[in-house]
């Protein structure tokens, strides 16, 4: 029995790759100094984004300065650090600084149940909260029962991220479409148009694992017709949401005339983001949903001439903070820590982060050579400047994103209405948040 | 003469045969030309032509990334070291465990059998708390003894499982007649069973290094440093939340996966050799 279900681990192990095979958990323990000489920073941001160089800059910049102290730089991966942030967090040695994912499912708990150290006279003390605010602000802060949006500082993001259409110029113009859509309408037109030529308007994805693209569809509608006060109701469990009226039912509904209409493509149960986002760059789709995490790969690989916009007309945008910096409990050397922090949110590193096109919440826009960039990043400067980011749809409850993702699944395949999603969405959530 | 005409009146269902295996074949080894295939494409290459596309240009710029993003030569030795002493170390305890319940036939031995077959059947997730403690209490966390200590007695506990069964397969009569010829305990053990159970042994060597060499959760629990980090650890560092980049992965396991393929093969030959030199006579 054994050793047939080991062997099919090896080969789901070399069939895979993907990882998700190997994505079980991790870690990021540690091992500090005897005397507080050893300084430990556990991250998991892949060395060659911007965000990751920018850290790279960071760690010269703080290197130069505690000259005396041993950086200890370690890279673990986003799906070990947030499976195991509890277990590592609350050993003997753990590192000085963690990166760790925001959301009441992870940050929450792991602030709620003492792991983390609070940080709001830190915050005002070096003026973080001058840097980070609003929206970007909502999911460093977690109360007493790890809810998100208000209560004591547990993290500090240093860059922010939006969610946008990627669209290819070249079938734009084929279709006939002279400019971007400015409204919704238009933009339903313009996917009347993109059919008519015989395109695939949107790329898209509903596997279970990592097939997101249909969930923002989904998520983007309800934002672009929600107002600020709904979003943080549903986001911060701060009202009842009544899933079957206003943005939640017409957003369903849309998403699903979406579905009916073909706008995104069929046989979506089984395609993951990756393969959305190859379908868009081998010009298979006229657009693209996926936030600032592809447009550098977009920018390199793309062979065609293309463009983004956010969902035209939308009141609310998808987008949040990025991942945060926290101080575990029991870490020994917090005054470093905290210095840590603050050399990731100086003005020469978040300019680094900003010239790589990262987003940088601290950074100045003004400063970035690349027209490409500097546009693309002042775009996400409205957006959290007028207070228009409606985050990820996951974050309230526990287990969320497998439901949603299951639900996103069925609808995709035609086997549930907008109306039983509705349903479903309405127990877990009033399941989930206790009312 | 006579051969090759059997091999003539064969012929037709030998090339049907031949044909049946070829395709199962290369469908049992698709999963792994698809990531050769990937390997050495570019990145744009990849985006602009999907996965299953012949590669435009052959390009090795997946695995120097891969070998700049993540330290490899650290991971491979700590991945091999922890492998080979969990392969001969479980081996070895199984042996010796094995052999009072199989030859000695104790007493209790089919509960003890029981349990121990409990111990492989429980899920990592239940045991990590008291691994990840156990190895904090006893100073063996971040290195790789604390994985090395709990694979040996893991996978010892199946290998004990199994050889018990196999011991008990031993014909009763040469392990008399040796008793009768004066050895002892110890000497059956190496003089009799070792030799007989080599061809066992041989085989659960090379299932305990390729699965050791595997095992990711209880390694990235207890090793988080990454210093002690093993080869599939390393590899998942490669992931993003929202990211993901194809062709360094593919390299990546591509590398990783050497190692097992190249002991697998080396073993393979020791192994066919083991079966006939332990046969029974």
């Amino acid at each position: 029995m054994r050793s047939i279900s080991r062997r099919a681990c090896i080969v789901a192990a070399v069939t895979a790759l993907t990882a998700t095979s190997l994505a079980a958990c991790g870690g990021g323990g540690g091992t500090s100094g005897e005397s507080g000489k050893t300084f430990k920073i556990v991250q998991y941001e892949n060395p060659s984004t911007a965000q990751g160089q920018g850290w790279q800059k960071a760690l010269e910049i703080f290197k130069a300065k505690h000259p005396d102290v041993k950086v200890e730089f370690q890279q673990t991966s986003f799906d070990a650090f947030r499976q195991n942030a509890k277990i590592t967090l609350s050993g003997n040695d753990v590192p000085d600084v963690v990166e760790f994912n925001k959301g009441n499912a992870d940050g929450g708990q792991l602030a709620a149940q003492g792991l983390l150290e609070p940080l709001n006279e830190q915050v005002t003390k070096n003026g973080w909260d001058k840097k980070v605010t609003g929206s970007m602000a909502a999911f460093a802060k977690y109360d007493e029962n790890g809810h998100a949006g208000s209560g004591d500082w547990y993290g500090v993001p240093n860059i922010g991220e939006y969610v946008m259409f990627y669209y290819n110029k070249t079938k734009f113009r084929q279709a006939g479409i002279a400019k971007p859509p400015a409204t919704l309408a238009e933009f339903e037109t313009a996917m009347d148009k993109l059919k008519a030529a015989g395109q695939l308007p949107i790329s898209s994805s509903a596997n279970t694992s990592q097939g997101f693209n249909q969930m923002w569809i989904w998520y983007s509608l309800v934002s672009a017709m929600s107002t600020r006060q709904q979003i943080d109701d549903f986001m911060f469990v701060k009202g009842p949401v009544d899933f079957h009226s206003g943005p939640w039912k017409d957003g369903a509904e849309k998403f699903q005339q979406w579905i009916d209409k073909g706008y995104v493509g069929d046989k979506l149960g089984g395609l993951s983001f990756e393969q959305a986002t190859v379908n868009f760059l081998s010009a298979k789709s006229a657009m693209l949903i996926w936030n600032n995490g592809e447009f550098a790969r977009i920018r390199k690989d793309a062979k065609f001439d293309w463009g983004y916009f956010t969902l035209p007309g939308a009141q609310l945008s998808m987008g949040s903070s990025g991942h945060l910096w926290g101080v575990p409990a029991k870490a020994k050397n917090k005054e470093l820590a905290y210095d840590w922090i603050n050399t990731t949110l100086s003005p020469e590193v978040q300019n680094v982060i900003g010239q790589k096109g990262g987003l940088p919440l601290a950074g100045d826009t003004a400063t970035i050579s690349d027209p490409v960039t500097r546009q693309f990043t002042e775009r996400f400067d409205q957006l959290v400047k007028a207070d228009t980011l409606s985050f990820y749809p996951d974050y309230p409850v526990p287990g969320f994103l497998d439901f949603i993702q299951t639900h996103m699944q069925a609808m995709s395949n035609r086997n549930e209405t907008a109306a039983q999603y509705l349903d479903a969405l309405q127990k877990f959530y009033d399941d989930g948040t206790k009312r | 003469m006579s051969m090759l005409a059997a091999g003539n009146r064969r012929r037709p269902l030998t090339w049907v045969v031949l044909v049946v295996a070829g395709l199962i074949a290369l469908v049992m080894s698709s999963p792994f030309l698809l990531m050769v295939l990937n390997a050495f494409k570019t990145g744009d290459d990849y985006s602009s032509h999907g996965p299953i596309a012949w590669p435009r240009s052959f390009s090795l710029d997946a695995f120097s990334n891969y070998l700049s993003l993540v330290d490899f030569p650290v991971a491979l030795w700590n991945s091999v070291l922890i492998s080979t002493v969990v392969a001969f170390g479980g081996v070895a305890l199984s042996l010796l465990s094995a052999y009072p319940i199989g030859v000695g036939r104790i007493r209790g031995s089919g509960p003890i059998l029981a349990v121990l077959l409990l111990s492989t059947m429980l899920p990592h997730e239940a045991l990590i708390y008291p691994l990840f403690y156990g190895a904090q209490a006893t100073h063996t966390f971040n290195t790789v003894w604390s994985v090395v200590i709990v694979f040996v007695v893991l996978q010892g506990a199946f290998g004990t499982y199994l050889l018990a069964s196999v011991m008990g397969t031993v014909p009763k009569e040469i392990l008399e007649a040796a008793a009768i010829d004066g050895a002892g305990r110890w000497q059956i053990l190496w003089r009799i069973v070792l030799p007989i159970l080599r061809p066992t042994l041989s085989v659960l060597v090379v299932f305990f290094f390729i699965w050791t060499w595997n095992e990711f959760y209880i390694p990235v629990v207890l090793l988080a440093d990454q210093s002690s980090q093993t080869v599939p650890i390393a590899l998942s560092t490669l992931r993003g939340q929202h990211s993901i980049d194809i062709t360094v992965l593919n390299a990546g396991s591509l590398l990783s996966l050497l190692p097992t393929l190249v002991f697998f093969l080396i073993f393979q030959r020791t192994l066919n050799r083991g079966v006939t030199a332990g046969a029974v006579k």
